[in-house]
């Protein structure tokens, strides 16, 4: 099962960098974040962060969605919102399984990963404004959010596949690949957040 | 007892900020004593913020505004401790959090039933703040509140005597200062470095008002009103009067 919310309590390991500073308990050191590229011909610090980066976007982006669940007014779209929080939600499982199958900690929080998740945190403010707009702009702010990380999540997807067939024949490569063919086989509901999107925009067009 | 000096602490702002922790591994307790710090430091800023404009004479009113720009430095430092990538909403969750943990520190620690009773009041007013910052961070950020704060509360806060560990502390540490985000003897700075040059900025050419005012209390009354009962002062160079820190410590034990 995912976990969405990465705290000490639950395992969560990250390395430092400039301004952090971490227990060195919970640093993970770089000579195993360097090991799960060595066979691959891959260089195992960016591809560890990276999948680690995957991984906290898709945890944000489920809280995200169901946080549109919960706001918006519009039952059909509060479902679609409840699905996509359930996709985000496997597909941090896929990634923490992966992290783990790479022999790195489930909950390893990379620098990269920080940025990942305070990218999501800034978007989800948007809705924030619904003061300031009507409730059709307040709807179209929450679609937008979750549209956009739809989309992120479908560009990592794509990302994720071309560095797995970038690495040669190793154990390394055979994960990646699985992980990602796993991740690409169910992206049709982000697909569809696109096209419920275009439709959303019509329609509130047309009513004026 | 006296601590640093008032006078040698002004630093430039660029040598106040710190590294801060990394909110996905940092232990709850950690976190909760970098906010308290914070609160007690932003308290102080305040306080003599805004009651030194109130004193009409100008030597009371600069001695508020030395000993405000201190506490503004230490604002600064103690902020820089907390993760900026806490959201607004997780902040006002722990905060509140923090509050429930203090309060449930001093019912521990408190003895009288009828000030214990204050503190299960304000616990109870808290825990519900709690509730309320939940369910704004589960409404905003889709995050589930008890994901985010620890199982259980960490161990209390104890108010506990702490003078030896001061004086430790004063010891081994009152020759630092910072550059950037390190801790540093004083003694290894250059000559040019930028501590002297605002040091000479800020107090330059004048008697500061933290020093006139003992000044005149020695005058006045004879004395600088320490009280330093565990013995004399651990820094040599601060002992101004050792016979009466002796006096100090022998007029405690005898009490």
């Amino acid at each position: 099962m995912a976990t969405l919310t990465v705290t000490k309590d639950k395992g969560g390991v990250s390395r430092p960098e400039g301004m952090t500073v971490i227990e060195p308990a919970l640093v993970v050191p770089l000579t195993k974040l360097k090991a799960i590229g060595k066979q691959a011909g891959l260089d195992g610090v960016f591809v560890a962060d990276l999948v680690s980066a995957l991984a906290m976007h898709e945890r944000h982006a489920a809280r995200v969605a169901a946080a549109a669940a919960e706001q918006t007014a519009r039952p059909k779209r509060r479902k679609v919102y409840e699905k996509l929080a359930q996709l985000h939600a496997e597909r941090t499982g896929a990634l923490e399984s992966l992290l783990v199958k790479l022999k790195l900690p489930a909950l390893y929080v990379s620098p990269a990963s920080r940025a990942a998740g305070n990218m999501v945190g800034a978007l989800a403010q948007a809705p924030l404004l619904a003061g300031s707009v009507d409730a059709e702009g307040r709807e179209c702010m929450l679609l937008d959010v979750a549209f956009l990380l739809a989309e992120q999540s479908l560009a990592n997807t794509e990302a994720l596949t071309a560095v797995a067939a970038a690495a040669t024949a190793s154990t390394t490569r055979t994960t990646l690949v699985k992980t990602a063919k796993l991740l690409a086989a169910n992206v049709a509901l982000f697909e569809k957040v696109r096209a419920l999107r275009k439709a959303s925009i019509v329609q509130a067009a047309r009513k004026k | 007892m006296p601590g640093r000096p008032t006078v040698v602490e002004h630093r430039h702002p660029y040598d106040e900020v710190r590294r801060h922790f990394e909110t996905h591994t940092v232990d709850p307790l950690s976190r909760l004593h970098s906010m308290t710090i914070l609160a007690a430091e932003q308290q102080t800023m305040n306080f003599y913020m805004n009651v030194g404009p109130t004193y009409v004479p100008p030597l009371a009113r600069g001695l508020y505004l030395e000993i405000a720009e201190i506490e503004e430095q230490h604002v600064t430092q103690y902020e820089s401790l907390l993760d900026p990538l806490d959201s607004w909403f997780e902040r006002e969750l722990l905060h509140h959090y923090n509050e429930c943990y203090l309060y449930w520190s001093f019912m521990h620690d408190e003895v009288d039933p009828r000030i214990r009773k204050l503190w299960e009041l304000h616990l109870a007013m808290e825990i519900e703040h709690v509730r309320v910052a939940g369910e704004l961070l589960r409404r905003h950020q889709g995050t589930d509140p008890a994901e985010l704060l620890p199982a259980k509360l960490p161990a209390p806060t104890r108010f506990q005597e702490n003078k030896q560990y001061i004086r430790t502390v004063l010891a081994a540490e009152i020759d630092l200062t910072s550059v950037g985000l390190d801790f540093v003897p004083l003694t290894a700075l250059p000559t040019d470095a930028r501590y002297f040059k605002y040091q000479a900025a800020v107090n330059g050419g004048i008697e500061v008002p933290s020093e006139a005012v003992i000044d005149r209390h020695v005058e006045a009354f004879g004395d600088d009103f320490r009280l330093t009962t565990e013995g004399p002062h651990p820094i040599p160079a601060l002992r101004s009067r050792p016979h009466a820190d002796l006096e100090d410590a022998a007029d405690e034990a005898e009490e």
